[in-house]
């Protein structure tokens, strides 16, 4: 009796067996028992593999969840550190401006306390010249002329008229 | 490994190709969905499967550890068109075959490498009876299969993986490695041969 060659028992093994292959292997026991003992073999060698795997991964406890999360916290603590890095380069320079402005200008109006305020410009001058000179003006009205005071801007025939009458 | 197809969508859709692509089904309900239940059920075979098709079990650790959240970050895309566990190996072959293209992979592969101990893997046996030379004889196979499977090369030691561990159909192994039917089984015919030729008769002692 001529049994499964190499190639048709490997089919067998991979479950590409022939008709004629399956036909040889229900009835002889020699080739079937081969196929049994490669099966037995790799399902040996898949439990204990399987158990050394399970062993290391116990060993290992990688935690599979917080990796994501963990990715999105280092993101954050990246962004936050980056937004206050920003926020110390805009404001220390800021500060620094402010507080030296706001000492000359204490210097500037040491004799007037509490008077602060921007640099006037050219039409804000001008403005306030104009209020000036109003105000200076309702105060002090013009100075009266002493022709207008005495009447003698007055035609003197009138006078003289008056006086002959 | 170089041999695999390069198609992006295999990176998380291997299983699409089993469908018809002008098929949009709705995800059903997976155990996809629940991470803490994808790692406890599927972690270790993935292991197994990345540290066995490598060889490195460093770099097998990172490995399945990026294919686990490759499927949960992408997990919409599985239709339930194949097994979850085809799924996943599919990603992790394309995971493994991004780690071992990078130029630093290939710089630490030169430098340091660990490889697997079998002695240690094989301390793992189950009990196969009273008998201590049975016990004995069932763990110089397991010692003995686990060093032929890093003689064989890539290609061949993938296929044999996915077919005799994994236990993932010829025809569903041709779609995810994007190989031709013929092509996996000539694989899997000489992996077969020299898995057999070097374990000797011992296959034809029962334990």
């Amino acid at each position: 009796m001529t049994h499964l060659s190499e190639d048709a028992l490997n089919d067998v093994l991979i479950g590409m067996a022939s008709d004629e292959s399956n036909e040889h292997l229900a009835g002889c026991e020699f080739c079937r028992s081969r196929v049994e003992n490669f099966g037995r073999d790799m399902d040996l060698f898949n439990r204990t593999s399987l158990a050394w795997s399970e062993s290391a991964s116990l060993a290992s406890a990688h935690p599979m969840i917080p990796r994501p999360k963990s990715h999105r916290l280092t993101f954050l603590a990246i962004g936050l550190a980056t937004a206050i890095a920003l926020l110390l380069a805009v404001a220390t320079p800021l500060w620094h401006g402010t507080s030296h402005s706001w000492s000359n200008e204490q210097s500037l109006h040491a004799g007037a306390p509490g008077v602060s305020g921007p640099e006037d410009s050219e039409a804000q001058i001008a403005q306030d010249n104009n209020l000036l000179k109003a105000v200076n003006e309702a105060i002090n009205p013009e100075e009266v002329s002493p022709l207008n005071e005495y009447h003698l801007l007055e035609k003197p025939h009138s006078r003289s008229r008056a006086r002959m009458k | 490994m170089g041999a695999y197809a390069s198609s992006e969508c295999m990176d998380m859709v291997p299983c699409g190709k089993l469908e018809s692509r002008f098929e949009k089904k709705a995800r059903p309900m997976s155990e996809l969905d629940d991470m803490d239940e994808l790692v406890k059920t599927y972690r270790a075979r993935i292991l197994r499967f990345v540290t066995y098709s490598t060889g490195d079990p460093d770099l097998a650790e990172t490995i399945t550890q990026d294919t686990l959240l490759k499927a949960y970050m992408g997990r919409e895309n599985f239709r339930g068109d194949c097994s979850v566990k085809t799924w996943l190996t599919g990603i992790a072959i394309n995971v493994t075959r991004d780690h071992t293209r990078s130029a630093k992979f290939k710089f630490w592969k030169q430098a340091h490498s660990t490889a697997i101990d079998a002695q240690q893997m094989a301390s793992f046996l189950p009990s196969v009876g009273a008998n201590p030379e049975r016990q004995l004889l069932a763990r110089e196979k397991v010692e003995q299969l686990a060093k032929v499977l890093e003689s064989l090369s890539p290609n061949q030691r993938t296929v044999f993986l996915m077919k005799f561990t994994e236990e993932i159909p010829v025809a569903e192994i041709s779609q995810i490695l994007g190989m031709p039917v013929n092509t996996v089984r000539t694989h899997l015919h000489r992996a077969l041969n020299a898995v057999r030729n070097k374990m000797g008769a011992s296959h034809d002692t029962s334990f």
